[in-house]
């Protein structure tokens, strides 16, 4: 039979039956395909969500144009940022406060909106972790205003690790010490009942300031030494660690802080630092020393570059940017290898938290009339 | 020489003339004193003058290099940072106050007393920075400053006070009491003469009353006796 010459109806049933089959055949191939993908890039999906993410947020030109732009351009730009103008108008008066926690709470609503809850659940929990980091400054402010009898001012008011009804009452516990209580169980509760005992011994707030700082880096340590945990992320989280590490060493050689206090606030884990070589941090002299000692690890160009700098004009701050910028690098440089892993979807919290520090360096910059100089 | 440039009621006798005399010693002494006291006071006023200026500068700059060091950590923590950082160390400010004797002024020594037994640092890390600590170790600095700014200060206002009081002293002494005390001793030089010189004149007076109050009886007992005098003109 010659198929040219086919009823019209014949014809609709072909293409019904090869419509069909096609559809069958994505069906069952899409299935494999799926988790080839999941397999080789598990980060597939959470991957357009980061970079939308990374998109938004302000980059190192859209921040130089800001360093040259009048306060009221500035504010005009944040208003476009999405901040909301009771906020950001306050700035016009000198008043950097509530736009500095708005700026953070739009951070974390915005990354734990799109990120938290849509990847696999090693990077869910990385990314709470990091952005964990406001919940941290907020539990902090609790607690010292409760030490100094104060109000804590405005907060970012957003929990990551916690959840709502621990913030809560966390946020209206009338002591210190309630504080602790409130955070039993939780991922702060590591050193929290030590410190706070030396807390009452001492009247010294430092105890629990460390045992929550500690607890913060070694979570996110725990998380990295979980199983199944991407290796470039535990990486990436270990040299977050690290850095941490480097800068209570600098911070303390510049403090003159005895070996013992440093080695106190030192977290455990890292990635390229061991536990020999911490303790070597901790007994150094001066900033100098520190940056010697880790002059062979990934990060260590950026403070040996600051260094130069820093043996010329002793300006901390420039230790403090070294710190930061090594950070954040450290992370661009990673994502150079992978770019479906992930590291480029971590990519995105750090690029966020680098536009924070630096909107509030530069809101601070401006009304200070200093200059400014993005991280 | 008025009523008012000598002392009230004074006695012009010797013996008050010998008391007087004791006293303008004490006072040309005592003046004498006073004007080297103040002669110091004022050279050791001076020299504070340019230590406290030098303070001042002192203080001034360290109180800037401290609000600049504050700039800088605001830009890297933030305000809200450091206003929530500054709340981890509760600790306030106070000075122990003792005092010490610079010539005769007792002047006070301010000394800050840190409460947290010399704790260089109150928060964890985490959240904060190198700029933050460097702002707090500047502020501390400044605070010293101010400190001893403020008990050289102290100390320049109560030695102004001493120099005024002891130019006073000087001055009274020097225009008012020794000038009074030596009008005292020379009236009463002049009235002791004066009475010395009445004194002598009474004398004169009586001795030639007496006189001639004994010729007068030689003459009538002579009468008496028959003989012929010759009238006396008188």
């Amino acid at each position: 039979m010659d198929l040219l010459h086919l009823p019209t109806q014949d014809y609709v049933l072909i293409a019904v039956g090869v419509i069909a089959l096609v559809t069958v055949l994505t069906i069952v191939l899409s299935i494999p395909i799926t988790e080839v993908i999941w397999k080789y890039a598990p980060y597939a999906y959470p991957l357009p969500k980061a970079k939308a993410l990374e998109a938004e947020t302000l980059d190192e030109d859209e921040f130089e144009e800001l360093k040259d732009a009048s306060l009221r351009d500035l504010v005009a730009r944040l208003e476009e940022l999405g901040l909301e103008p009771e906020s950001v108008r306050p700035l016009l008066q000198g008043n950097t406060e509530p736009v500095e926690v708005a700026i953070k709470r739009r951070a974390v609503e915005s990354v734990m909106d799109r990120l938290a809850e849509s990847g696999p659940e090693d990077l869910e929990a990385m990314v709470r972790a990091l952005m964990a980091r406001y919940e941290l400054e907020d539990l902090k402010a609790v607690i010292r205003a409760l030490h100094a009898g104060e109000e804590p001012g405005e907060l970012v008011d957003r929990p990551v690790l916690l959840d709502e009804d621990e913030w809560r009452e966390v946020r209206d516990a009338q002591s210190v010490q309630e504080v602790v209580e409130r955070l039993r169980g939780t991922p702060y509760d590591r050193y929290l009942e030590e410190a706070v005992r030396e807390y009452e011994e001492t009247g010294s707030l430092l105890p629990v300031e460390l045992a929550l700082d500690r607890a913060y880096y070694e979570h996110l340590w725990e998380l990295v030494t979980g199983e199944e945990v991407d290796e470039e992320l535990a990486r990436l989280l270990g040299l977050e660690i690290d850095l941490y590490n480097v800068e209570v060493a600098l911070r303390g050689a510049l403090l003159g802080l005895d070996p013992e206090t440093i080695r106190r606030a030192m977290a455990d884990g890292g990635w390229e630092l061991a536990e020999w070589r911490k303790r070597e941090l901790a007994e150094a002299e001066d900033p100098g020393e520190v940056v010697e000692q880790v002059a062979n690890t990934s990060f260590g160009r950026y403070l040996e570059e600051a260094m130069e700098e820093y043996s010329e004009s002793k300006d901390v701050e420039i230790l403090d940017r070294a710190v930061r910028r090594a950070r954040y690098e450290t992370v661009s440089d990673l994502i150079q290898g992978d770019i479906v892993g992930a590291p480029a979807v971590v990519q995105a919290v750090y690029a966020k938290q680098r536009e924070v520090d630096n909107l509030i360096a530069l809101v601070n910059a401006k009304v200070a009339d200093v200059e400014f100089a993005p991280v | 020489m008025t009523q008012q440039d000598i002392l009230e009621d004074v006695n012009p006798t010797r013996m008050e003339l010998l008391k007087l005399k004791d006293r303008i010693e004490l006072a040309k002494k005592g003046h004498k004193l006073l004007k080297e006291k103040r002669d110091a006071l004022i050279m050791e006023f001076f020299d504070l003058v340019k230590k406290a200026s030098e303070v001042r500068e002192k203080a001034i700059e360290k109180l800037m290099k401290a609000y600049e060091k504050l700039a800088a950590a605001k830009t890297t923590v933030g305000t809200t940072g450091v206003k929530c950082a500054s709340m981890a160390s509760a600790e306030e400010v106070r000075v122990d106050i003792g005092s010490r004797n610079v010539m005769g002024v007792v002047v006070p020594i301010i000394e800050r007393v840190s409460e947290d037994g010399g704790t260089q640092v109150a928060y964890g890390f985490a959240d904060t920075s190198g700029a933050l600590d460097e702002a707090v170790r500047a502020f501390r600095e400044a605070l010293d400053a101010v400190l001893e700014l403020a008990e050289i200060e102290e100390t320049l206002r109560l030695m102004a006070e001493e120099i005024e009081r002891t130019k006073r002293r000087v001055n009274a002494l020097e225009h008012i009491v020794i000038p009074r005390l030596e009008n005292t001793e020379k009236y009463i030089e002049m009235k002791l003469d004066e009475q010395e010189r009445e004194n002598f004149v009474r004398l004169k007076r009586v001795k030639s009353m007496l006189e001639e109050r004994r010729a007068e009886e030689i003459e009538r007992e002579l009468r008496e006796a028959g003989a012929e005098l010759p009238e006396l003109e008188k």
